[in-house]
């Protein structure tokens, strides 16, 4: 009603538009002494008014469209009692389920089936554990330490590493006792020092502790000096265990033995 | 069972034995047979146990509690039906690392407490799966930030979305364990109760 009558109100031949408001409002600004006309200030008001009705409403719009309507998710609901049902539609239902039993009883035999029926180890990285296993038995668990996920920059060349442990499947593929590193270049970038041009220097006897499993990649479960750090996620992606855990494991896991790292 | 089995031989006006769930037991099973043959990682959610359990080719990895499965669709489409019956391929985001300083290692011997370079444990995560559908794995002790929530905002596709409340005492390792690219896989089997258990008995 409000709307009407301002308009009502406009002279003829004065149209009120965005364009007028505007220029109202800038040969005012610069004389704030002399104020707006009364008839300009309701246009003003009238037109914002209409602009924020709009904006509102596309608001709203936008809103809409892009809402979700959630419902929890349970069991399905058991095929309910029919009063139609005859001992025929019985007798089918059963040679269903029947055959639907069979399907999924081999189904899930094949699933189990694939669980190793020799020992493998399960490396937790979120827990930093790991576990020596046969079928679903834990035959030993243990503190180890994982990846740090950290990334490391070269400051003098274009490279970089991130110590993640890789998750999958590995395997075993070589062992050995009182195994020595050979230091690969990011751990002399690691500790500020310049990168060793002869091998020799890059040959480490004590870092690894007393047993190391090489899974491929230069990745190990091996031993560590930094015992006091078992649990905590701090390694440069190999799998860290303390020497009594890593004697168990070395004295268990022969050659091939499956690495399930998660 | 053999009780549902008479009832149904009875004749008319009795139950139908269940094959809805008979069909939904021998879903999941052959889906989780393809998804352990895949050799990748793979996610069970079951809504009747509320668990969430991590696998790989066929060997359970971890199970995870779940506070509840809840199933969005956009407003616009409210009404459809969708039976999350399919095994869905999906991308985990990646995680930012955190960069090391180089200096010195310490001391093997030292004591104290050294600070643990852990990179930032994210409050929640969108997996993008194929087909369409967003896994959005949601942390129940956490409420979403601003900035969580205008992401998720921003990110809608139009594909149904599914969120999965994780436990809290949970939430940290499924999100640290979160495999790049899981398979997911919905159960809705329902658990035996304690009759049908003695009746198979």
């Amino acid at each position: 009603m409000e709307t009407s009558d301002t308009l009502g109100a406009a002279p003829a031949g004065a149209p009120v538009d965005v364009a007028e408001v505007a220029d109202a409002d800038a040969t005012a600004a610069p004389a704030e002494a002399s104020p707006a006309s009364p008839k300009a200030d309701r246009n003003r008001w009238l037109l914002s008014g209409v602009g924020a009705t709009l904006s509102t409403l596309l608001l709203l719009f936008f809103l809409a469209s892009r809402l979700y309507v959630y419902d929890r998710l349970g069991p399905i609901e058991p095929t309910s009692a029919s009063v139609e049902s005859t001992p025929e539609d019985a007798a089918a239902a059963n040679k269903e389920i029947k055959d639907l039993e069979s399907k999924a009883k081999r189904a899930q035999r094949s699933v189990a089936g694939m669980v190793p029926g020799s020992v493998y180890v399960v490396v937790d990285t979120a827990r930093n554990k790991l576990y020596l296993k046969k079928r679903d038995k834990v035959l030993h668990e243990a503190l180890c330490s994982t990846g740090s996920g950290g990334l490391l920059k070269d400051p003098d060349a274009d490279r970089q590493w991130v110590f993640e442990t890789p998750r999958g499947n590995f395997r075993v593929i070589r062992k050995a006792e009182d195994p020595v590193w050979t230091k690969p270049d990011w751990a002399f970038v690691e500790e500020g020092k310049s990168v060793p041009d002869n091998w020799s220097e890059r040959r480490d006897y004590d870092t690894l502790g007393n047993y190391a499993l090489y899974l491929g990649d230069g990745y190990m479960i091996h031993g560590t000096l930094y015992q006091r750090y078992l649990g905590r996620a701090i390694t440069h992606g190999c799998i860290r265990l303390g020497d009594e855990d890593l004697e168990r494991v070395f004295r268990s896991a022969p050659v091939g033995t499956q690495v399930l790292i998660f | 069972m053999k009780a549902l089995l008479l009832a149904a031989l009875l004749g008319q006006g009795q139950a139908l034995p269940d094959v809805a769930s008979a069909r939904e037991r021998e879903r999941v099973a052959r889906l989780d047979l393809e998804a352990a043959r895949s050799k990748e990682f793979y996610f069970l959610a079951d809504a009747a146990s509320l668990t969430l359990s991590l696998k790989l080719g066929g060997v359970p990895l971890a199970t995870y509690k779940l506070e509840s499965i809840e199933l969005g669709l956009p407003l616009a489409s409210a009404g459809e039906a969708l039976s999350l019956d399919q095994l869905y391929r999906c991308v985990a985001p990646s995680r930012e690392p955190v960069e090391i300083v180089p200096g010195p290692p310490p001391a093997p011997a030292a004591s104290g407490t050294d600070e643990e370079r852990k990179p930032p444990v994210p409050r929640s995560a969108v997996l993008t799966c194929e087909p369409p559908l967003a896994v959005h794995l949601v942390s129940a002790s956490k409420v979403l930030g601003l900035r969580e929530r205008l992401r998720i905002f921003g990110d809608r596709k139009d594909e149904p979305r599914v969120r999965l409340i994780v436990a809290e005492a949970d939430a940290e390792n499924i999100f640290i364990s979160l495999p790049a690219k899981p398979l997911v896989l919905f159960s809705r089997v329902p658990q035996p109760t304690p009759e049908s258990t003695a009746e198979a008995r």
